[in-house]
């Protein structure tokens, strides 16, 4: 063995020195290209995207703990969120109260939403109304999700018996009893998707307090914490009438909520005209003075709620009452005129 | 015959020996077999296709044409693939939302109705569109 071990150097030794010094390169090279292979710096940040509340979820998380876990965690609370507050499910918590000739008694989650948005509904007078029911679902916009859905146009007589059976006055919550006027039915869609990205952030936040990132729910968004830590998130406002992408402005967020009401997000088109799903309270038909308002708040379920109410209630008002009621929002109106309220400013700029 | 009077002239040169030219042809094939595993392993940017939450088709964004997508033997919708870009087209839902805008102007193809979501992906991460801005409202 000794032999041959010398027999072996000596073999090498005869290489010539250019033949010696492309064996070492070449193993300086390999060794290299493993270093980096193996220690190649991990995403920051992990991700997953679902279908919940009829819209997309997306959850980008950053944890020094399990970010697959909170991931999967907050994507079953918006799929549990979804199942509870459903107005077609036959066995959500909505379906039992618009279905019941009784008054219904409700478990504390339940109480506390329909408490939060009869707050805001008498904050905006009605322009956001948790119990138009009877009005969304004549549009079918309850249905739009449906595979077999068929669009049509409710008559002016038909819109008008659903009018009588709507509004915020008819509903009563006391303690945790609820009570509907006769026909009268709930459609809490107008803040729940903005409830599951509030308890999404909880719930991501309870795991790993210092975890950030992001969800974003058919482009509502909620901050889970500052990009990288310390960083602020780079939002864009989507031009109502551009193309998918196209932006009409830009904010700076570290925290807080941002969500937006458009008339080209959920609709369907008969004989050219569009209708789409936000509907006015007074009237029963689709708002036409507004295209898209952007609402800024620290909660998501505010800023839902109020970016459906600045919709109804047109861009002038609306910016002056948005302020009032905790939020900053971007309006755009029928004549694609923009209006912003006065703090929107502030969130223009890396403060 | 040419080939043999240069191996002798850069053996004489005592550049290269006869042990040398098995060296060179030994590192060439390992060479070759490191850049063609690193070329195996990095898959580029594939168009993601989820159907309920599962991915149930891949494609590389060089498979140009139209590939269909189904579920349970029933044909969903059409994905056509051109000009490195995707979109949706002869959607199965009513209201063929889904096919308005393209993949990389929206970031992800949606069909709520039919649970289907397309994405970009760069090895196994998604992509991000814009160099703008992180997020987009609205």
């Amino acid at each position: 063995m000794h032999k041959m071990s010398n027999g072996n150097q000596n073999q090498i030794m005869k290489l010539s020195k250019s033949s010696q010094i492309m064996i070492l390169v070449f193993a300086a090279l390999l060794l290299l290209f493993s270093v980096l292979f193996f220690f190649r710096s991990k995403p920051q940040y992990c991700s997953k995207v679902d279908i919940a509340l009829g819209t997309t979820v997306k959850v980008v998380i950053s944890s020094q703990k399990d970010p697959g876990l909170i991931l999967e965690a907050v994507l079953r609370e918006f799929h549990r969120i979804d199942q509870k507050f459903s107005v077609t499910n036959e066995k959500s918590m909505i379906w039992r109260i618009n279905h019941s000739p009784d008054p219904v008694q409700v478990d504390e989650e339940t109480a506390f939403v329909i408490e939060r948005s009869l707050a805001l509904a008498r904050a905006t007078e009605g322009a956001f109304d948790p119990a138009l029911g009877n009005l969304i679902s004549l549009w079918g916009f309850d249905r739009i999700s449906d595979t077999q859905f068929q669009p049509a146009i409710p008559s002016n007589a038909q819109i008008q018996e659903a009018l009588e059976k709507s509004g915020y006055e008819h509903i009563r919550l006391e303690k945790d009893v609820v009570i509907l006027d006769k026909g009268v039915k709930l459609d809490l869609g107008g803040v729940v998707k903005g409830y599951a990205i509030d308890r999404g952030i909880s719930i991501a936040k309870e795991m790993d307090p210092d975890a950030t990132g992001y969800i974003n729910a058919g482009r509502d968004i909620g901050i889970i914490g500052p990009k990288f830590g310390g960083d602020y998130w780079s939002i864009a406002v989507q031009d109502p009438r551009g193309e998918s992408g196209e932006y009409i402005d830009l904010v700076y967020l570290k925290k807080g909520t941002i969500v937006t009401s458009g008339d080209y997000e959920r609709f369907f088109i008969v004989d050219g005209v569009r209708y789409h799903h936000i509907i006015n309270p007074k009237t029963g038909y689709p708002v036409r003075d507004t295209i898209s308002t952007t609402v800024i708040s620290p909660d998501a379920m505010d800023a839902d709620a109020l970016s459906t109410a600045a919709f109804v209630l047109g861009s002038e008002f609306s910016a002056m009452l948005l302020p009032v009621l905790g939020g900053q929002g971007l309006f755009v109106d029928s004549k694609q005129a923009i209006i912003t309220s006065e703090g929107w400013s502030f969130f223009k700029e890396k403060q | 015959m040419p080939h043999f009077k240069l191996s002798v002239q850069l053996n004489a040169l005592k550049l290269f020996r006869k042990r040398d030219w098995i060296v060179y042809l030994l590192l060439f094939i390992l060479m070759g077999v490191t850049v063609y595993t690193g070329m195996a392993t990095s898959k580029g940017t594939m168009v993601t296709v989820s159907i309920n939450s599962q991915v149930r088709y891949r494609f590389s964004l060089q498979q140009e044409g139209q590939h269909a997508i189904e579920a349970d033997g029933k044909k969903l919708m059409e994905l056509l693939i051109v000009d490195s870009d995707a979109k949706i087209i002869h959607s199965a839902c009513p209201l063929h939302l889904c096919e308005r805008g393209t993949l990389k102007q929206t970031g992800a193809l949606v069909c709520v109705p039919q649970k289907v979501i397309v994405v970009l992906e760069q090895n196994g991460e998604p992509v991000q569109i814009s160099d703008e801005y992180d997020l987009i409202t609205g």
